[in-house]
């Protein structure tokens, strides 16, 4: 009764714009963690994850990686 | 201007406008106040749905019943509902704006360009820790707590007033 057929198109989609507005910005902070830092600094920087995970420390995990720049960032 | 920020620039560029929020004052503070207000629709969101979600839906279909339009229901129903989510929100956004912005504005511009995003809590920080002005330092920052006490009781007193709780 309150919400009929066109109203409940255009609010879910005025919702999903709004959600695409809210995680743009984490897609990018995301695929940007993918990325050396040539291609971040890049003009139009991509929007598809590296191919390589880990190309900039090679051969560490994520959670290594994550644990290491918390020391090595120290030494500034 | 090498930074992840490029991209926007080279396409606002193309957009025909010239973006450097490192240069231009105004393009910072926007820069700056966008960031921040991005950061918090999520927090606003998850209150005014809980707000939406704990009206009756009785009352909005009593409404329906009697002719009331869409426009009519959400100014005399879900509004006057709302309000005291809303007055919450206002208040808490105020503070945030106030003192939690200091994060995004010491990432993006550090107060610049030439102070244009120094906000009170970024020169009470700057005067005190970089500036070693240990004495302006604490003044400002007992100026900036009066401020907030005063907005804060100026909502309560005028706008509070305004707002009826179920």
């Amino acid at each position: 009764m309150v919400s009929s057929g066109k109203n409940a198109w255009l609010a879910h989609a005025v919702l999903m714009l709004g959600l695409a507005v809210v995680l743009f910005p984490v897609y990018v902070a995301f695929v940007a963690s993918s990325l050396p830092l040539a291609d971040i600094l890049d003009a139009p920087m991509t929007l598809v994850p590296g191919q390589n995970p880990q190309p900039i420390t090679a051969r560490r995990s994520l959670w290594e990686r994550v644990a290491a720049c918390r020391f090595e960032h120290r030494g500034r | 201007m090498r930074s992840p920020l490029r991209s926007s620039r080279v396409a606002l560029r193309r957009a025909g406008l010239d973006w450097n929020y490192l240069l231009n004052r105004r393009q910072a503070l926007l820069l700056v106040i966008l960031a921040a207000a991005w950061k918090q629709v999520s927090y606003n969101f998850l209150f005014f749905l809980a707000g939406l979600q704990a009206i009756p839906k009785t009352l909005v279909e009593a409404a329906a019943l009697d002719g009331a339009g869409a426009h009519r229901r959400f100014w005399r129903i879900v509004f006057p509902l709302l309000a005291p989510t809303s007055f919450f929100l206002l208040v808490v956004n105020i503070v945030y704006a106030f003192f939690d912005t200091f994060g995004i504005i010491h990432n993006v511009t550090q107060g610049g360009p030439a102070r244009a995003t120094e906000i009170l809590v970024y020169k009470v920080w700057y005067d005190g820790v970089v500036g070693l002005d240990l004495g302006g330092s604490a003044a400002q920052s007992a100026i900036l707590m009066a401020i907030v006490i005063a907005l804060t009781a100026l909502q309560f007193r005028y706008i509070e007033r305004r707002v009826h709780y179920a």
